[in-house]
């Protein structure tokens, strides 16, 4: 095993213990396929060339799938399916005379404080669903290509029909119908033997896989399904003395499910009734698309080996390539930018009060005017603050003063979107179109004219993925990588010291540059320290003032306050800002949701949520994108990543990891987010959007972004009042 | 304009308005004082509580932001804000 693949799997298993240690076990279906593809990529890098790649564009689909059962009760609740409450309770009572969890509970319980042995296996079972068929999938990934393709194609239909069925026919489970009095007491049970155990993972089990995600899933039972389908998989290659341990896990899963409360027979039956029908399916399907399979398979590889021949003989061209922008993309960056600071501009002034986190971020900015500091206890640090104040310092403490540098900025990204989307495209169509979504989006216009700290971090992360996007077009330009690492860097940093929400999308960045490197072959080390110190040091030089001014900030009282310092010297300054940073960390952990316009990152696809920002009468402020622009957008970036992953193209490949950097986190952190906060992904969809249009047939391509180009117009006509507040 | 000198007077400009940021604002205070009350007179219109528009006056907000920073003690940008609108309505 080499050193590198050594230092990763140590930095792997130090990890997983951290985490495991810390916060239990991880069972979550997304996180436990990401822990396992990563192991195995880690143990596999070696001996296989592009194996993360292929990793990210084999498991993308299964991730998604698994995201859409998430989502899947908001899409019943939108769709006003009837809760099924009675339906599968006399369907249990036909079959059996009886509800037979009912009857198992009266019989096996009652459930009191003491843990009988039989419910430690009981939980074993319950939690082997968010493991063991994941397991299986990664493992038959690392053994062979076909293997896991039919794992897949089948896990996938069985899945998606068992989505189906909780969006039509949200089915209450037995607990739930106990307590909506429809059955005698039902206990849910399954969690009780990880009690007995002492192993703290049964609460987050429990929230993650049923309450908190989707507690009407009942109907076809997908635990007793993965079950079931999981002995299908491995049935034939078994040896005869395992069979029937194989042949009682999907019966142990069924009397898990139904003794527990979680499911009547007749799910674990319908269940059971959906593998058939994938497996059934599927051996028709296999007759064209194993073929089909095996062709798009030679012909990769035959592209692969002229690219292996090609990729490492490209020569750096003998003149500088041409990096400059011709005048035309320069005129749309900089009409598209004035459109922008014009339209957004109108009646800026209104309201004339301080709107949403203007609160804070308004005031502090006028406190850096004034004393250099923020006075006033912060919980982001202060590059932002000192932007806005630039504005207040020119046009006084007034809604212009405070709102003219996000306009400036929400302008700029504008016009650093066309760069970006020309730069990707060499289409000075598809890059007005990149403008265009960006000019008629509720989020970038509300972050565009107000003082939210969300436009300036999309300014300056713009500014990076137009350099990163250059050099995505240029991957062979040795001293362009050197440049993008500075410019990359310095712009990651003063981003990162608006808002500490970038520190994902720089090291998506980061990687991305290693593995581009690598790739055209080029000297790494020297940008990679680049983009990975000097953010940190420009990060810490936004601390400059705060150590200066230090009298009058808001962390010397912090850091006095709670007895970590009262003193003033050069060390004890030092000390303040690092306490600052804990208690900073505390706050944003600890975080609870108090608006009631906090929405999830799951939403931003649709933006069916938006986040109120003020109100008065019935004048409204409103961050909310056009919901089929966003749409679209999300499905070019979905292209882009399938895109990026499976061909190895570097422009899309940055985009779906700036995407990811934005989008992922937020999904994942518990959190509240607003609206606004996908502000600096805008301009990547709007890239994206361009990137997947200028792909298309041609006869398609103009037809596709003229439509596009209606529905962002249309939709801006439509919701601008509210962006505005009118 | 060659592309260095260009770049040399966007950087210059930037640094120029930003370290200026720190320089003071003329009746800062004052300016603040008035956008809270402002702001304060929103939000007890929207809650729809019965309030006094003549007593929301800038100088309740100027006084308890002055007791806030008099005390020494760590306190949250909105806190004397919150504090004064309240006392308001």
């Amino acid at each position: 095993m080499s050193v590198a693949r050594l230092t990763a799997l140590s930095v792997y298993l130090t990890v997983l213990v951290w985490v495991v240690v810390t916060d239990g076990l991880p069972v979550e279906r997304t996180m436990v396929i990401a822990w396992l593809v990563v192991a195995a990529v880690i143990v596999l890098g070696g001996r296989r060339p592009g194996v993360a790649a292929r990793a990210v564009a084999d498991w993308l689909p299964v991730v998604l799938v698994l995201v859409a059962y998430d989502l899947s009760r908001g899409a019943a609740d939108g769709l006003g399916m009837p809760l099924q409450l009675r339906a599968p309770i006399r369907a249990d009572e036909a079959l059996f005379g009886t509800v037979p969890t009912v009857w198992l509970q009266e019989h096996l319980g009652p459930f009191g404080r003491d843990v009988r042995w039989w419910e430690i296996p009981v939980s074993l079972v319950y939690v082997s669903h968010y493991i063991v068929p994941f397991a299986l999938g990664v493992w038959l990934w690392t053994r062979a290509r076909s293997r896991f393709s039919w794992w897949r194609d089948r896990f996938l239909t069985i899945t998606a029909i068992g989505l189906v069925g909780y969006v039509l026919v949200p089915t209450a489970p037995p607990w739930y119908a106990s307590r909506l009095g429809e059955l005698p007491e039902v206990r849910r049970t399954a969690s009780r033997g990880w009690q007995e155990l002492g192993v703290g993972i049964a609460d987050r089990v429990f929230d993650l896989g049923r309450a908190a995600v989707n507690p009407t899933a009942a109907f076809p039972s997908l635990h007793a399904a993965f079950a079931l389908f999981t002995v299908v998989a491995v049935w034939r290659g078994a040896r005869r003395w395992v069979r029937p341990l194989l042949a009682a896990y999907p019966l142990a899963m069924a009397f898990t499910l139904v003794v527990s409360g979680e499911h009547y027979v007749v799910d674990i039956l319908a269940g059971w009734a959906v593998v058939v029908v994938a497996v059934m399916l599927w051996r028709r399907l296999d007759r064209w698309v194993v073929p089909w399979r095996a062709r798009r398979a030679a012909a990769a590889a035959e592209r692969d080996e002229v690219a292996a021949v090609v990729a490492p003989t490209a020569p750096p061209p003998d003149a500088p390539p041409d990096r400059g922008l011709p005048r035309p993309v320069w005129l749309l960056a900089v009409g598209a930018a004035v459109v922008a600071v014009a339209s957004r501009m109108v009646r800026i002034a209104r309201p004339d009060v301080l709107v949403f986190d203007e609160g804070y971020y308004a005031a502090q900015a006028l406190e850096v005017a004034q004393h250099g500091v923020e006075v006033g206890h912060s919980v982001h640090p202060p590059a932002g603050k000192w932007a806005i104040a630039a504005g207040i310092r020119l046009l006084g403490y007034s809604p212009w003063g405070w709102r003219v540098v996000p306009l400036l900025a929400g302008a700029a990204v504008v016009g650093a979107s066309v760069v970006a989307a020309w730069r990707a495209t060499q289409s000075r169509w598809w890059a007005a179109l990149a403008a265009l979504v960006v000019l008629t989006d509720g989020i970038a216009v509300t972050t565009g004219r107000l003082a939210l700290l969300d436009g300036l971090v999309a300014l300056w992360c713009t500014l990076a993925l137009v350099c990163l996007v250059n050099l995505a077009a240029h991957p062979f330009d040795a001293v362009l990588l050197v440049r993008t690492a500075w410019w990359a860097g310095a712009l990651f940093g003063v981003a990162l010291a608006t808002k500490w929400s970038v520190v994902p999308v720089w090291l998506a960045a980061t990687g991305f540059v290693a593995w581009l490197a690598r790739t055209a072959r080029l000297p790494r080390r020297r940008p990679l320290l680049v983009l990975g110190l000097l953010p940190v040091a420009v990060y810490a030089l936004a601390y400059l003032p705060t150590l200066v001014a230090y009298d009058a900030s808001a962390v010397a009282r912090v850091a006095c306050a709670d007895g970590i310092t009262c003193a003033d010297g050069p060390v004890d300054r030092v000390r303040a800002v690092v306490h600052d940073h804990r208690e900073v960390l505390r706050f944003h952990s600890d975080l609870e949701p108090s608006n009631r316009f906090a929405v999830s990152s799951w939403n931003w696809v649709v933006q069916t949520q938006p986040t109120e920002l003020w109100r008065e009468g019935e004048r409204r402020v409103v961050a909310q994108g056009n919901p089929l622009v966003w749409a679209v957008g999300t499905a070019a970036l979905v292209w882009c990543g399938w895109w990026g992953f499976a061909r190895r193209r570097p422009v899309p490949l940055l985009l779906a990891l700036t995407a990811l950097g934005w989008w992922v986190p937020w999904a994942i952190v518990q959190r509240p987010g607003y609206s606004f906060y996908a502000a600096p992904l805008v301009p990547v969809l709007a890239v994206g959007v361009a990137v997947a249009g200028v792909s298309l047939p041609a006869a398609w391509a103009r037809r596709a972004g003229g439509a596009l180009a209606v529905v962002a117009l249309v939709g801006a006509a439509v919701l601008a009042p509210r962006w505005f507040g009118w | 304009m060659p592309r260095r000198v260009c770049r040399a007077v966007v950087a210059l400009a930037l640094t120029l308005a930003v370290a200026g940021a720190g320089c003071g604002v003329p009746h800062g205070d004052t300016d603040r004082a008035e956008v809270e009350a402002r702001t304060c007179a929103s939000f007890l219109r929207r809650s729809g509580r019965p309030f006094d528009p003549a007593a929301v006056d800038p100088a309740v907000f100027a006084r308890v932001r002055a007791e806030f920073l008099a005390t020494g003690r760590p306190f949250s940008t909105l806190e004397p804000f919150l504090k004064a609108c309240r006392s308001l309505g």
